[in-house]
């Protein structure tokens, strides 16, 4: 009988640990927090502190943050900002992976990396407003409210010295895509 | 001691110590450290390190990272003006506007920026200027192949018989029912933001036909038109004027030239109105084949109002209403009709494109009766439409063709349509069926401005 109990505590041990480790997967850090960083549970996060599968970032007034996923992706939140990471799966190796971020306020910069790269479908980013799949490029998304959203695209103008090809973003309210060829250019979504 | 120096010095003299000093100098260079990304996950605030990783990932031509790099030591090391200058020097190599010039006015403001930052920030600033302004002009040109298939390409009647000069008559044995034609179509249009409410446009375009069997539809039109947009609050207003000159292989020629408006009143996110009129004028070529084209001389009076209702943010509901008023130089090609359309449209998923289903009801009264034809019988038709559209991107239904056509430019359209007209004379009393595929490259020529 007692051993029956022993491996039944195992069994809930070993459960219990990999649901913790699941949830717990580390995907980035927070590169550079300047000013008040928190996460979903309110603790406070600061330069260096480890992003998991699942959290939120939430940038408070007067405070931005960088932060640094596994593929080199790369988001910086602008101040009253809130993103998730709904979907990270990334292989080092193939760079094969899936990133879907949810932008939920504020101002964000996104700077692709290696999924995108290696498949730019991998890449999609969620606004209050519609949604969005780059190409190999830098831009930016501005959550202005739950019924707008506005995305200008940056990356590499066409005179660019350093052989960079221009990427582009594809904008979608759901009825609608647009595509965003042009740095400097802007798509306003409304609901 | 002197032995000890006698031997350094023939060391020196030696080629085995030039060797060797050569061998350490290209270790060092070949075994410098390369910072690896994981250092960086490890230490994203070490300055020194981050900064030789700017370097490493620049000389790599990964700006990207180096971007990225240079960003994150401007936001921890804000009093760093050498950061700044390192960051604005890439963003400048990158061509990219938008953000040297953020870069420069946040610079400016920053009481640390030092008088050297500052005299470099005048020279990028006075390069920038030199630079031609962004331009308001837009152009763009649409290539277009398609191919329709008709399966009543001379309009035979569905008795087979046709009235000519009060008798009925069996249409010509050599008549082409079903037949497919081709039509290549090239279109320009340039045009320019007058401001963030307006815009003008001219459009030229060349299409040519040509048919498989028969050469009866056969033909090249040139058309040229000019419009206007302007919003004005929930208004959306759209005056045109446009010309089409066909040049039919068998068929009479005539231009035809036009005036017309649009406009669209958005009452909400789901409900609009939008209603046009326009007004054109036709003129036949008169010649030895056709001694009397200009009978069918003739002005357009059109109108219409439309209403549009979104069901969903996906499926959208249109009926309209239409009248038209044609009067010609002979009487019996003039003619008054109108009539209702309903249309519904919806997006498909996975971006497939947009689906939209079509049905129209219209009668037609014609002003008199055509001597030639029947001298008792007056001609009034009353004519169905049925239609389906299905628009979109070509990339979204052929994956593949996402590595060829990366800004997704090529679209396609597939449309049927079904025409049943019930007429008076039974010349008219004709059911057609139509089935056409086009295919359309746009080219962008923003970047030429």
């Amino acid at each position: 009988m007692n051993y029956f109990r022993f491996f039944i505590l195992l069994f809930f041990l070993l459960t219990f640990n990999n649901v913790n480790s699941f949830a717990k997967e580390f995907i980035g850090i927070i590169s550079a927090a300047i000013g008040n960083i928190e996460n979903q549970d309110s603790t406070k996060l600061t330069n260096g502190s480890k992003i998991y599968f699942g959290d939120t970032i939430i940038v408070k007034e007067k405070s931005n943050a960088q932060v640094l996923l596994l593929d080199e992706t790369v988001l910086t939140l602008g101040e009253d900002s809130e993103v998730i990471i709904d979907e990270f799966i990334y292989d080092p190796q193939s760079k094969d992976g899936k990133i879907v971020s949810n932008i939920l306020r504020g101002t964000v910069k996104v700077i692709t990396g290696e999924i995108s790269k290696k498949n730019p479908d991998n890449l999609e980013i969620t606004m209050p407003a519609g949604t969005l799949g780059a190409r190999g490029t830098e831009f930016v998304v501005v959550a202005d409210s739950k019924d707008k959203s506005t995305v200008v695209l940056l990356g590499p103008g066409p005179n660019n010295t350093l052989g960079m090809i221009p990427g582009n973003v594809e904008v979608s309210d759901g009825k609608n895509t647009i595509g965003i060829v042009i740095p400097g250019h802007q798509s306003i979504i409304t609901n | 001691m002197q032995h000890s120096l006698l031997f350094i010095k023939n060391l020196l003299k030696s080629n085995i110590l030039k060797v060797f000093l050569f061998l350490f100098f290209l270790s060092s260079a070949l075994f410098a450290e390369e910072i690896t990304f994981k250092q960086i996950l490890e230490n994203p605030t070490d300055i020194e390190l981050n900064l030789k990783y700017a370097k490493q990932q620049e000389q790599a031509g990964k700006y990207k990272s180096t971007i990225a790099t240079l960003e994150r030591l401007n936001m921890l090391y804000p009093a760093n003006t050498d950061i700044k200058i390192y960051l604005l020097s890439i963003l400048l190599k990158m061509d990219s506007e938008i953000r040297v010039q953020l870069m420069i006015e946040r610079m400016l403001k920053d009481p640390n920026t030092t008088d050297e930052a500052k005299e470099y920030i005048n020279k990028v600033t006075s390069t920038m200027y030199a630079k031609k302004k962004q331009s308001n002009w837009f152009a763009y040109a649409d290539l277009s192949l398609s191919q329709t298939e008709n399966s009543n390409i001379d309009a035979v009647s569905r008795s087979s018989s046709l009235w000519v000069q009060d008798q009925k008559l069996a249409f010509a044995a050599d008549s082409v029912t079903y037949d497919k034609s081709m039509t290549r179509g090239v279109s320009f249009t340039i045009g320019k933001n007058l401001d963030n409410t307006s815009a003008v446009s001219l459009n030229l375009g060349f299409d040519l036909t040509t048919q498989r069997y028969g050469d009866g539809d056969e033909s090249d039109l040139a058309s040229g038109s000019i419009s206007y947009s302007k919003s004005l609050g929930k208004h959306f207003l759209l005056p045109y004027v446009y010309y089409s000159r066909p040049n039919n292989r068998l068929a009479n020629d005539y231009n035809s030239r036009g005036i017309g408006f649009n406009n669209s009143y958005f009452i909400n996110k789901k409900n609009r109105i939008s209603y046009s009129g326009g007004y054109s004028s036709t003129a036949y070529d008169n010649n030895n084949n056709f001694t009397t084209a200009n009978k069918q001389n003739n002005e357009t009076y059109s109108t219409n109002i439309a209403y549009s209702y979104d069901l969903t943010p996906k499926d959208n509901l249109n009926p309209k209403i239409f009248y038209n008023k044609v009067i010609a130089n002979a009487d019996y090609n003039g003619n008054e009709n109108f009539g209702l359309t309903l249309a519904y449209a919806r997006v498909l998923p996975f971006e497939l494109g947009l689906l939209r289903l079509e049905s129209t009801y219209k009668k037609k009264q014609h002003d008199d009766r055509d001597s030639f034809v029947n001298t008792t019988i007056g001609r009034q038709d009353q004519e169905i439409i049925g239609q389906a559209l299905i628009t979109g991107r070509l990339n979204r239904i052929l994956p593949f063709l996402k590595k060829i056509d990366k800004n997704g430019s090529l679209f396609h359209s597939l449309k049927y349509r079904k025409t049943d007209v019930d007429s008076t004379l039974v010349t008219n009393t004709v059911e057609t069926e139509y089935l056409t595929y086009k295919i359309t490259k746009r080219l962008n020529f923003n970047e030429l401005f």
